[in-house]
């Protein structure tokens, strides 16, 4: 399956770094204007369980911003957190998929946590309440994030009529239903009303 | 208290403060310029996004024999994104120094940070001076001590004689130019044109210390959290005048910096070279500090800095005795909230020529808060 996720937006007006101090070393911030895209995760709304690989995946905190800001991965991965700030940061989350507290640790540092629970894991810092990231947990490797044009591709998706759902967090769901079949390609086209602009 | 004691603190003459505005005007008027709306717009179908934040605070320092004026200070950073990578910045400073209220524009630059094989940033117009650890953190809620910024950086060494303007070691100057800094994974190297000295005494806003001065500087990243860092700066200080010739200087600076567990440690070594009547000179000196975090809420920091200078034995003499400055901040830190952290330290100084040391008692509040 492939298609192309465009979004009519107004992307955060929020810069992510007021950067009166930028470093000696340049940190070329991946969260620019359109990126929005990179939020968005497209997937196939399977009922019930396949089996999965688990991965490893890494959210970053630099210039007091997580990056990426959204990531998904299937059941039984890692996600990394390092910090690249020269300040501490505290990673924790209360969602119901998945509760922790990373603790504070300051740059150099990283911290991980496995996530066993399919759903929605919404992730903080204790110390800079404007950091704010999501783990999207699927029990199903029938997902993708698309492209920086919006491209996306998801491989081996069983046969069949699918609910296929865009997904970001301030749209929600975009969903289509479309016919897969052995061996064919299946084309679809999502446009995200993406109007909040933080 | 900045530096050993209170001075006529530096206010923008009416003309040099004209100059300013005419700056921020002309970068302003081309941030917003139809042209660059254009690719914001049409481009990208996106607002242009902004950031400001204010750093409040008030500081006290209290001593037997001394009664220092209380001090207040409001840092304002404000940022436009023009386009991606590109963004417009400006750093009005209010602050209460000497007794009385001080205006200053400590920044309003162009940047252009852009990936073409590894990172880079152009800058341009009047941002922090690119050398020199204490300029990293020269802000009342990055650095970690009660005192806002490192004391040498505010502090004029002994005089070089007559006739010739004060200097620091390296100082917290900034100045208008333009700098490149590209970095890659594991270093970074930066270059630049300022116009201001980084060892001219930082109230020395007279036309006198302006002209071309070349920096450049680089460093390793061995691992996340560890840097390694060396830089240099080269010009002129002062221009001739009817009884002595123009004078120079070079700066070299080596800079270090590791953090493991709750813990940071830090430091940089300066040395300048300066021409003085009579041939040239040599300041040297050099901070180490340590920074460790006891609980989420409780950090502590301490700060030893030293400056060995030579100075001219009288106004008119070519022989020269050497001098010594010295002080130790202790400093313990509570976040009440995240954005409000109480501090309290102890600091002792002894003084260019002083045999004495002196010890004061600082208190601070410090009030960070990120509006947008």
């Amino acid at each position: 399956m492939e298609g192309q996720v465009t979004i009519v937006a107004k992307p955060s007006r929020r810069l992510g770094s007021a950067g009166a101090y930028p470093g000696r070393a340049v940190a070329v911030s991946p969260v620019g204007a359109g990126s929005e895209l990179a939020n968005v995760i497209v997937f196939v709304d399977v009922p019930g369980r396949a089996a999965v690989n688990p991965t490893r995946a890494s959210i970053r905190q630099a210039n007091e911003v997580f990056s990426p800001g959204v990531v998904a991965v299937t059941t039984g991965s890692v996600v990394d957190f390092p910090n690249d700030d020269a300040i501490f940061h505290n990673v924790f989350s209360l969602s119901r998929s998945a509760t922790f507290d990373l603790g504070r640790y300051p740059r150099g540092e990283s911290k991980s946590r496995r996530f066993d629970r399919p759903g929605i894991v919404k992730v903080f810092c204790h110390l800079h309440s404007h950091m704010t990231a999501l783990v999207r947990v699927f029990d199903h490797p029938f997902f993708a994030t698309p492209d920086a044009s919006g491209r996306f591709v998801i491989p081996d998706v069983p046969a069949g009529a699918h609910r296929i759902v865009a997904w970001h967090e301030r749209v929600g769901e975009v969903a289509h239903v479309a016919a897969v079949a052995d061996g064919a390609t299946t084309s679809l086209t999502f446009t995200l009303p993406l109007t909040d602009a933080r | 208290m900045i530096g050993e004691q209170s001075r006529p603190w530096r206010r923008e003459t009416g003309s040099g403060l004209r100059h300013t505005l005419a700056r921020i005007v002309a970068l302003l008027a081309l941030g917003v310029s139809p042209a660059w709306a254009q690719v914001a717009d049409a481009g990208l179908g996106v607002s242009r996004r902004v950031a400001f934040d204010t750093v409040a605070g008030y500081q006290d320092f209290f001593a037997e024999d001394a009664d220092w004026p209380t001090q207040f200070i409001v840092d304002a950073f404000a940022a436009i994104e023009l386009a991606p990578g590109v963004q417009v910045s400006v750093r009005p400073v209010l602050w209460r120094v000497g007794g009385e209220w001080e205006s200053l524009l400590d920044q309003a630059s162009l940047r252009y940070e852009f990936r073409r094989g590894v990172n880079w940033r152009v800058e341009a117009g009047k941002f922090p001076s690119p050398i020199g650890l204490g300029m990293t953190e020269n802000r009342a809620n990055v650095n970690p001590g009660v005192i806002w910024c490192h004391r040498p950086y505010y502090m004029a060494v002994p005089s070089q004689g007559r006739d010739v303007p004060p200097v620091s070691l390296v100082s917290a100057v900034y100045p208008w130019g333009a700098q490149v800094t590209s970095s890659g994974t594991r270093w970074d190297v930066r270059a630049g044109v300022v116009d201001l000295p980084p060892v001219a005494f930082w109230q020395r806003a007279d036309g006198d210390a302006r002209g071309a001065n070349r920096i450049v500087g680089g460093g390793l990243t061995p691992r996340q959290g560890m840097r390694v860092g060396a830089s240099r700066a080269w010009g002129r200080y002062a221009r001739a005048t009817p009884s002595r010739a123009a004078l120079d200087y070079d700066t070299l600076t080596v800079e270090a910096d590791v953090a493991f567990g709750h813990s940071r440690l830090s430091g940089e070594w300066v040395r300048s070279q300066l021409d003085a009547p009579g041939g040239q000179r040599a300041s040297e000196g050099w901070t180490a500090q340590a920074q460790h975090t006891v609980t989420p809420r409780v950090f502590v920091h301490g700060r030893l800095s030293s400056v060995h200078s030579p100075q001219a034995a009288t106004s008119q003499s070519t022989t020269v005795v050497a001098q010594r400055f010295r002080s130790i901040d202790t400093t313990a830190g509570y976040l009440l909230t995240p954005e409000v952290t109480l501090r309290v330290a102890h600091t002792a100084i002894r003084g260019f020529g002083r045999g004495a040391v002196d010890h004061q008692l600082g208190v601070s509040v410090v009030w960070t808060k990120r509006w947008w």
